[in-house]
């Protein structure tokens, strides 16, 4: 079956005050209809530019290069036109954000907000949109929505702006949702309840769902396939269980082990990867993550690694993937 | 909303008993007598003294006060000394072309500086942003009654096309009243552009920075609606504080505008009344200015809260 979304070897260049920075550096992936999509990372990884690379939504007088493919439907959304590219926003790929009070504009009623989604690509009337915008509420899981339509951003909980914004992200019933960690901001009952729910109307809607989040347990839990990204690159990816089970590059053991668990010994003290993501313009030839790997020799820092089959799902950017796994 | 609206009210109220006696007490407490100044230095000592008797200068300055407070509590500010008309009429006529004058530069300045601010802000930091900025200084620093001279040499003397100076009603004709009135309104607008346009460019340019903006895009609203909808809504309080403060004082009188261009408003009445010492019209013309003033700060109050519903909230519990 074709892919819904096939990106391929997605680079993306920004001009800073530095000089040019490579801020997504060759990522491909596959996400396909009805499928939860998961891209893993710390902060400034690369997963949230390479979303926004997908839209097209950074600021495009920085941007330097922008090369590769990001097919969506066969279509590639990085050769489209302005024009074209704002039909299949809000149409066709949606976003959500993690924090839905910065998110939502705070002057309009969350009612304007998605009926505006509505006028725009489906032309619909006030009556009709308002009918509509009510009955996404209503499937996002929000009390009487009759009268929270007419509610201000402020004057939601945070739990209900989040709805909120996913109704407006999913009201045009897009192919596409990308979540770009949807749940940090909230407590952590209502995270299980707002994933649920995102599962639930990926699997009604039939539509495809890029979950970026730095929490492996929510993708374990939720995506069928993974990809862990380090500083614009991927480092492993596979099926979600594989990733979760056996992981195999350093980082990837490393962002596991520092998530707290059931299997934690109490009063353990918790893992902590050394160091911190360097900028990326300080990025050398060799492994990005030679720095701060536990494993890393001398040719680490100067011979880059390839992107390599390891099991059946997995792929994995590491050479000394062998010594690792025989705990040398 | 009717409490706020309550409590603004007692605001007002106090403020205008507190400036009654301030523009009561000033005049009153400067040096030169009106009785003497009316009927000039050949006149006999008698005849100054019987008008001061008949003008109520002789009473104490409490009951000169209250006296006056009442009377303007009824709309009777007095009979000029010099005009031989009521205070209330003489502001009547001259408060015309200074609201038109007003009105008109206002809008003018809007039309121009909004758009100009929203794309400078779009375009930080290139050419749209350069020239904005450029234009913004000069018309900050650029003194009105210069710009105005500049005005009349090239429109009035070189190109011929507009009248440098009079005043004609609107009721005497649109297109007339446009052409007296384009000049000066063209002098102050460019200042006026020049201060909505810079607090437009930075409060718009603060807002794109915020995640909605990007929600927005992510949601397929078109450019100039992201600009003028999303973003101009979210940067619309700072600009309207400016907006009441100019307005405000374009409408007590622009004294320097109107004597150029020979316009009979607020301003000129308020100079000649201080020239000739006719303290009924100077209070008038102060006391009528600062309750438009005040008139102007409660609208721009209740404004914020229909532009941002989160004021409303703050403003109803507090």
């Amino acid at each position: 079956m074709e892919p819904l979304l096939k990106v391929d070897n997605l680079k993306t260049e920004f001009r800073t005050l530095r000089g040019i920075v490579t801020a997504v550096d060759g990522v491909s992936f596959e996400v396909r209809a009805g499928e939860m999509f998961g891209l893993v990372g710390e902060s400034g990884c690369g997963k949230s530019v390479t979303s926004q690379s997908i839209m097209r939504l950074y600021d495009e007088k920085k941007l330097a290069r922008h090369s590769g493919l990001a097919l969506l439907d066969g279509e590639n959304l990085l050769a489209a036109s302005q024009k074209r590219m704002r039909q299949i926003r809000g149409r066709d790929v949606s976003m959500i954000f993690q924090d839905a009070l910065s998110a939502l504009n705070p002057v309009f009623t969350i009612g304007w907000q998605i009926k505006e989604v509505l006028r725009i690509h489906q032309k619909l009337g006030n009556k009709e949109s308002r009918e509509k915008a009510v009955d996404m509420l209503r499937l996002t899981g929000i009390p009487s929505p009759e009268t929270r339509v007419d509610s201000y951003p402020h004057e939601l909980s945070g739990g209900m702006r989040q709805r909120a914004m996913i109704a407006m992200a999913l009201v045009c019933k897009p192919k596409l949702l990308i979540a770009d960690e949807p749940t940090t901001a909230l407590d952590v009952t209502i995270q299980a309840q707002i994933m649920e729910m995102i599962a639930d109307l990926k699997s009604s809607l039939n539509m495809g769902v890029v979950l970026i989040t730095h929490d492996l347990g929510v993708v374990a839990q939720t995506c069928s396939r993974v990809v862990v990204m380090y500083l614009g690159q991927i480092v492993e990816e596979g099926d979600a269980s594989d990733i979760f089970y056996h992981p195999l590059h350093p980082y990837t053991k490393g962002l596991l082990e520092s998530s707290p668990s059931i299997r934690t010994k109490r009063g353990a003290p918790l893992h902590v990867i050394q160091g911190s993501v360097p900028p990326l313009d300080k990025a050398g030839s060799g492994c990005r993550f030679a720095d701060r790997c536990p494993y890393a020799d001398k040719l680490c820092s100067s011979v880059p690694p390839m992107l390599v089959n390891a099991g059946a799902t997995q792929k994995v950017r590491c050479r000394k993937l062998g010594s690792i796994e025989s705990g040398v | 909303m009717l409490n706020y609206l309550a409590k603004r009210l007692i605001h007002v109220i106090s403020t205008l008993l507190i400036l009654s006696v301030i523009i009561f007490g000033v005049l009153h407490l400067t040096p030169g007598d009106p009785a003497r100044i009316m009927l000039g230095p050949d006149a006999s000592e008698e005849t100054v003294e019987s008008l001061r008797e008949e003008l109520g200068l002789k009473s104490s300055l409490p009951i000169q006060y209250l006296r006056w407070v009442a009377n303007a509590a009824q709309g009777n500010l007095g009979m000029s000394y010099f005009r031989s008309e009521p205070v209330l009429s003489a502001i009547g006529k001259h408060i015309s072309p200074t609201i038109a004058l007003s009105v008109w530069s206002q809008l003018l300045a809007l039309l121009v500086a909004i758009p100009a601010g929203v794309f400078a802000a779009k375009g930080k930091g290139g050419k749209v942003d350069a020239i904005v900025a450029a234009g913004t200084l000069a018309g900050i620093s650029l003194p009105s009654f210069l710009f105005s001279l500049l005005l009349i040499l090239i429109f009035g003397v070189w190109l011929k096309w507009l009248p440098v100076s009079g005043y004609k009603a609107i009721s005497g004709g649109l297109g007339n009243h446009f052409r007296y009135l384009a000049l000066p309104v063209m002098s102050l607008a460019f200042m006026q552009a020049a201060y909505i346009a810079r607090i437009t460019r930075s409060t718009v340019a603060d807002v794109l920075n915020c995640e909605y903006i990007k929600t927005a895009a992510a949601k397929g609203v078109k450019g100039w609606e992201i600009m003028f909808k999303h973003a101009l809504r979210n940067a619309f309080n700072p600009i309207l504080t400016t907006i009441g403060q100019t307005f405000g004082l374009l409408l007590s009188g622009a004294s320097v505008i109107e004597a150029i261009f020979n316009i009979p408003g607020l301003g000129q009445l308020m100079v000649s009344s201080i020239l000739k010492r006719d303290y009924p019209v100077i209070q008038g013309v102060v006391l009528v200015t600062s309750i438009i003033y005040i008139a102007i700060n409660l609208a721009v109050d209740l404004l914020y809260g229909v532009v941002d519903p989160r004021v409303r909230i703050a403003g109803e519990s507090g």
